[in-house]
């Protein structure tokens, strides 16, 4: 549900340009439309503020005809208290007012012509009556004029300004109904003024979101998928939803990714061709060698026997040398199958302890070839390994060994220590020498194959050059690793960490598991 | 004296570890490929035979699995001579039967210690 | 012209009842032959009045047997007290009832109930005495007045509307005693209180002990005047339903207030009959009866006293509704004006 919006956006056949562009018009739409709204509320107030005015006119003039209506009357009480030509004048003139009066009443009153004729009305009999009061003034009759002030004109005066009233009450009601729906319109109109803001507020936001996930989302994955291509998986494709620029990007990103797979399974199958060539070939050379030293053994056994010692020394030669060759052969052979992915790993349960004690039995000569000593620490806690005893006992070897070749009167200290420090339970095993050491820039190409420190080293100690490599993919195969520290002149420090228990096999090597069957092509 | 079968395609190889042994005391009979080996294990009752692994007609394996199935030679010792102690070879030898192992080339001091060893076991119960 | 319609109606329509108000003759009453021939019976035969105490009321009950010959032959004044009118009214315990229209509106406002104003009945009635202290209404700015006994009641919605009209804020400027009639009479006489807001019979009694003088007389003074003070009004259902029976009720009450205003010694002593009024009250209600137009319902619109009162309580804070509302609501004035076209008049 919450991502079916940017999938829309994403799937909408459009470039990345349009819909930006489409979604900042929606925007700019909607602030418009947002405008629209507030002015026509503020219109509505605008009206509505009118017609009050309008309302307050009508009241003014109500008044007005009220207010000429008892002047009218105070005229002729006094035209009759006074019966001079001057007042009882005044008195008709006063009449005209009226009539200006009602014309504007007709202007203000279009709504209200049933009571507005009522009152025109009612004014026309006042008009007539004082009229006759006047006539009577003027020809003296004053108690007729009096009565008829009285009985006629005051009533009808009452009438009027009831009647006057009744419409300033209307149009009181009327601007009190005005300021309701005033009140009710404004309530309103700041509730859709809310709800419009909010509204497109919210529509804004989703459409940001919804535009912004449509593009993030697919970077997102490419991105992944970049960082999968850059680790050697070619086996994933980046699926997006995107029909635009994205879509394309995303398309010749997969293209690229097979192409790139078929140029690695290429290569791959080039370097294992070169290992299965260097695999066949160590074991054609072996054959004529394993002559070579047994012959020359056997003449030495030969020699001692009869006698002649003098021949012993050169088959000595031989046969150190046939050795040489074959360890040389070995290291490659390792190194190749490593190479080829042919190396499985057998685990098994064994004593850590009595493998230490073994192999550090096996480099006794070793030892004392260069006349050093050896001290080695044991964790009383170390038990049992579940790992293949093969590999670690070569680990332990090739370090041991490679201790001896550097050390001439020096101590070599074996530390294994059972390292419960985080998730899983480590065996830690560092070999420590008093020997040569290395520069930095040796112990750079350190784990390197074929690389020993340099030459003049190869020459002076021997060696492959293979095993620190060896070394290091088996410990890595394993799921452990090495570290090496190292000063020149002062000694050299390899630290190994191997899991306790055998991890599954580790992606890299599981390559070997489609390789065949191993054995046979040794 | 004690009487080995060595098993052996490698002519050099099965003359060379042949006269070494010889010469230290042993009586030793040679069979050139598995079939012959398990034939003559069976005929010449050998008190320790020597396999190598990669043979032709019937590697060592199935030679050592069948050997170690017939009553008459289960009990003699057989140490496996592997090419190379790579890739599981030991696990497979042992696998299949074998009381031994080592690697080739031979080192012949080592050799005569396993052989030793397996002799003297057999003797005692 | 106008204020001789109630003479010209009486002449034709009310002779033979003039001649009958005598108080045992009123039965005898001749209905109208014209109107009764072509107007169907009532749908209802029983009519409910809301009886109160008031004695400007007397139109209903004089009404009686006028409401037998228009063909109610049960008619009922239930008694309820003021202050559950309006309960009463949506339990529909009335049909037809008179009151003072500001107060009904204030109960409107703030309890609303199923009313519908059919009519004015009479104007004035309430007059606002003044201590000798006082000489207008303005005076009362920071004085103690009685307005009733209780707040927001008739006596003190007429009271609040008539400071308010001169720009006092009735809420804060003048201060109130809540307290019965005979203990604020007592007060005015000691001069404990400046003003006192009388209804009938309170003005005539004051003013016959030689006490206060009278400050506004609702029926004369304007603009209270020109307005209906107590008005007709039903039940909204009653009137949905029986629009015949409604139409002959009001005519029988409009009837009779023509006859409490030719006749006022008639009323009083049916008020007394109908133990509205004690035998005592009847020299105080006699000359209240006889002063208030009971005359005014053909000429006043009663619209324009909702509008009026509406306003003027709206102007103090005591209703929020506008007018139009109460009109829209809680009018109905197809009767009355049905009623003036029976009687002739051209209003």
């Amino acid at each position: 549900m919450k991502n079916w919006l940017p999938r829309l956006v994403a799937k909408a056949p459009f470039t990345v340009h349009t819909k930006l562009i489409g979604a900042f018009f929606t925007i700019a739409a909607l602030l418009i439309i947002f405008g629209i709204v507030v002015i026509q509320v503020l219109s509505g107030i605008n009206r509505r503020s009118e017609e009050l005015s309008q309302l307050r006119r009508k009241v003014a003039a109500f008044r007005r005809l009220q207010h000429d209506t008892t002047a009218q009357l105070y005229s002729v009480t006094s035209a009759l208290l006074s019966p001079e030509e001057q007042t009882l004048e005044s008195s008709l003139r006063q009449l005209n007012e009226f009539r200006y009066d009602l014309d504007r009443l007709q202007f203000v009153t279009r709504d209200e012509v049933e009571l507005f004729n009522k009152i025109r009305k009612e004014h026309e009999q006042l008009v007539q009556m004082i009229i006759k009061v006047v006539e009577l003034t003027r020809g003296h009759e004053f108690t007729k004029a009096n009565e008829l002030r009285l009985t006629k004109t005051v009533p009808l005066a009452d009438i009027l300004e009831r009647l006057t009233n009744e419409m300033v009450n209307r149009a009181e009601a009327d601007m009190e109904a005005k300021v309701d729906e005033s009140n009710r319109a404004y309530m309103t109109s700041r509730w859709v003024v809310i709800g419009f803001a909010v509204g497109s507020i919210g529509l804004a936001i989703l459409l940001g979101y919804a535009v912004s996930s449509s593009l993030m989302g697919p970077v997102k994955l490419m991105d992944n998928q970049l960082r999968q291509i850059a680790s050697g998986d070619f086996s994933k494709r980046v699926e997006v939803p995107n029909r635009d620029e994205l879509g394309t990007l995303a398309d010749n990103l997969n293209r690229m990714n097979n192409k790139l797979r078929d140029l690695y399974q290429q290569l791959d199958a080039a370097s294992r061709h070169k290992s299965d060539f260097l695999a066949n070939m160590s074991h054609e050379l072996r054959t004529p060698l394993n002559a070579i030293i047994g012959y020359s053994e056997m003449l030495m056994e030969e020699a001692e026997d009869r006698d002649r010692k003098g021949s012993i020394p050169d088959l000595q030669k031989i046969r150190a040398s046939g050795k040489h060759l074959l360890e040389l052969i070995n290291a490659i052979l390792d190194i190749s199958k490593i190479e080829a992915g042919k190396v499985e790993l057998f685990p098994e349960a064994f004593n850590v302890k009595a493998l230490i004690e073994e192999v550090s039995g096996t480099v006794q000569p070793l030892i004392e070839k260069n006349s050093n000593i050896i001290a080695i620490n044991c964790d009383d806690d170390l038990g049992d390994m579940y790992a293949d005893i093969t590999k670690v006992r070569q680990i332990l070897f090739n370090l041991l060994s490679n201790a001896c070749k550097f050390t001439e009167h020096g101590t070599i200290t074996l530390d294994a220590v059972h390292d419960y420090s985080e998730r899983t339970s480590r065996l830690l095993v560092s070999v420590i020498d008093t020997g040569i050491g290395m520069t930095e820039e040796q112990m750079g190409k350190l784990f390197q194959p074929f690389s020993q420190a340099d030459i003049q080293t190869a020459r002076k100690f021997g060696g492959t050059g293979l095993g620190l490599a060896i070394t290091r993919q088996f410990c890595e195969m394993m799921g452990g690793d090495i570290k090496v520290r190292s000063e020149r002149g002062r000694g050299t420090a390899f630290t190994v960490r191997l899991p306790m228990a055998a991890p599954p096999p580790r992606a890299d090597a599981i390559s070997s598991a489609t390789s065949g069957d191993s054995s046979k092509s040794v | 004296m004690p009487r080995i079968l060595l098993v052996e395609d490698n002519e050099m190889n099965l003359d060379m570890l042949s006269r070494r042994l010889k010469r230290k005391g042993y009586e030793v009979v040679i069979a050139g490929d598995g079939e012959a080996g398990v034939a003559m294990a069976a005929s010449e009752r050998p008190d320790l035979i020597l396999m190598d692994m990669s043979l032709p007609v019937l590697d060592g394996w199935e030679a050592t699995r069948r050997l170690k199935g017939m009553p008459e030679t289960a009990t003699v010792p057989v140490i496996a001579l592997t090419s190379h102690a790579m890739a599981g070879d030991r696990e497979k030898a042992m696998g299949a039967g074998c009381d031994d192992y080592d690697t080739k080339p031979v080192d012949f001091e080592r050799l005569l210690v396993k052989i030793e060893a397996l002799l003297k076991k057999q003797e005692k119960p | 012209m106008k204020n001789k319609k109630a003479d010209g109606w009486s002449r034709r329509e009310f002779l033979g009842g003039l001649a009958l108000t005598g108080a045992a003759a009123v039965v005898g009453w001749r209905p109208d032959l014209v109107t009764a021939a072509v107007e169907p019976p009532p749908e209802t035969t029983r009519l409910r009045f809301h009886k109160g105490k008031p004695a400007c009321w007397a139109p209903i009950y004089v009404a009686e047997p006028l409401l037998r010959e228009e063909g109610f032959t049960d008619v009922q004044y239930v008694f309820g007290p003021q202050t559950e009118v309006g309960k009463m009214f949506s339990e529909g315990k009335f049909d037809l009832n008179v009151g003072f229209s500001a107060k009904t509106m204030y109960n409107l406002e703030h309890q609303p109930y199923p009313l519908k104003f059919l009519s004015g009945l009479h104007v004035g009635c309430y007059a606002l005495i003044g201590s000798a202290r006082t000489r207008s209404v303005r005076d009362l700015k920071g004085r103690t007045v009685w307005a009733g006994a209780i707040e927001n009641d008739g006596p003190h919605l007429f009271f609040s509307t008539i400071v308010a009209y001169v720009g006092l804020d009735p809420r804060t400027d003048v201060n109130y005693v809540w307290v019965d009639k005979d203990e604020a009479i007592r007060l005015f006489r000691d001069g404990k209180i400046d003003a006192f807001m009388s209804f009938p019979p309170g003005a005539h009694e004051l003013r016959h002990n030689g006490l206060g003088h009278l400050l506004i007389d609702t029926n004369v003074d304007k603009p209270w005047s020109q307005y209906f003070c107590c008005m007709v009004a039903g039940h909204s259902d009653f009137i949905r339903k029986n629009p015949i029976a409604t139409r002959r009720a009001l005519r029988a009450i409009l009837k009779a207030n023509d006859i409490v205003a030719r006749d006022p010694e008639t009323a009083a002593r049916i008020l007394i009959e109908r133990k509205v009024i004690k035998e005592s009250e009847y020299v105080h209600i006699l000359p209240e009866l006889k002063h208030i137009p009971y005359n005014m319902w053909r000429d006043y619109n009663p619209e324009d006293t909702i509008r009026f009162y509406a306003l003027r309580m709206r102007e103090i804070g005591t209703i929020k509704s506008n007018p139009q509302q109460f009109i829209d609501q809680h009018a109905d004035w197809r009767f009355m004006n049905e009623l003036k076209k029976e009687f002739g008049i051209t209003w």
